[in-house]
């Protein structure tokens, strides 16, 4: 069921999607990059080398799973920037809470176009990474 | 506080090949799977097409696993730090990805900045992927920043 750019208000919440990525959905992760794994995301002693206390969550899984948290809200809708700056890296089994909120509505050359301020947060609720969205919504005519 | 940086600045703005890419099904699928991706758009190629798309859309953060497939030169750049991270990166689309759909990708040197702060001295590479269709129209760019903490 799509969610119609005319049901959704500034100030709508998205999520939390409650997450925590462990080793072995990196690796995965990694093996679709069909490249060598990287020492840092795998290995406790290369996140150790590069000055890490532990292996870290490459920035592209952060980023999915923003994108996650987009699609779960609004299945069936059109991303069309997704900008996210990390403050700091993110460690495996890690809780991650990712949320969003509605910032903006518009409707732009006849389709719906909404705004969203995304973040990161761990249980202390510290930003580990923030961002925007913009997406692209169905119209229902209702409004 | 701005510090003058040494490297090769005739890859600023320079468009390098960035290869020839396809997302097939099976890893759109693996990545649905891993993500728990389950829209229709992304998961069945009927369902997309019935809702007016060519066919089974590919999520477009998938973009990020093509973008490191293909590799970035050396811009000697003369700065020694301790570690990378990845200071972030944006992602816009222009049109939607299906799968099967052959891009090709390029690659840019935006800028090379350096900033100092109580932490010491940070150097930021930022390198744009845009992506083209088998059409000859831009679909897409990642642009990515690599911060180097000194």
């Amino acid at each position: 069921m799509p969610r119609y750019f005319e049901d959704v208000t500034i100030g709508d919440e998205l999520g939390p999607l409650e997450r925590s990525i462990d080793t072995e959905a990196v690796i995965e992760f990694c093996r679709l990059w069909q490249r060598e794994l990287p020492k840092r995301f795998v290995s406790l002693e290369g996140a150790r080398e590069e000055g890490f206390p532990g292996p870290i969550v490459p920035a592209h899984m952060i980023m999915a799973h923003l994108f996650r948290l987009v699609s779960l809200w609004a299945p069936g809708s059109q991303l069309r920037t997704l900008d996210v700056v990390l403050r700091q890296p993110v460690l495996h089994n890690q809780a991650l809470s990712f949320r969003g909120v509605v910032t903006d509505t518009q409707v732009q050359d006849g389709h719906g176009v909404v705004d969203l301020d995304l973040s990161v947060e761990d249980p202390h609720s510290e930003r580990l990474a923030g961002g925007r969205g913009v997406l692209q919504l169905p119209l229902n005519g209702r409004r | 506080m701005q510090q003058k940086l040494q490297f090769d600045r005739s890859f600023l703005g320079r468009r390098l090949e960035g290869g020839v890419h396809q997302l097939t099904k099976e890893m759109v699928d693996r990545f649905c799977e891993l993500f728990g991706e389950i829209a229709p758009i992304y998961t069945n190629d009927a369902e997309a097409r019935r809702l007016g798309y060519r066919g089974q859309l590919v999520p477009p953060v998938m973009l990020s696993i093509l973008r490191h497939n293909g590799s970035r030169p050396d811009i000697g750049l003369r700065f020694s730090y301790r570690r990378s991270i990845h200071g972030g990166q944006r992602l816009q689309v222009f049109a939607p990805i299906c799968v099967g759909d052959i891009l090709t990708a390029s690659v840019v040197l935006k800028d090379v900045y350096a900033k100092t702060g109580r932490s010491g001295t940070m150097v930021f590479v930022v390198w744009q992927t845009d992506f083209t269709s088998q059409q000859g129209a831009l679909v897409a760019y990642l642009r990515e920043s690599m911060v180097l903490i000194e």
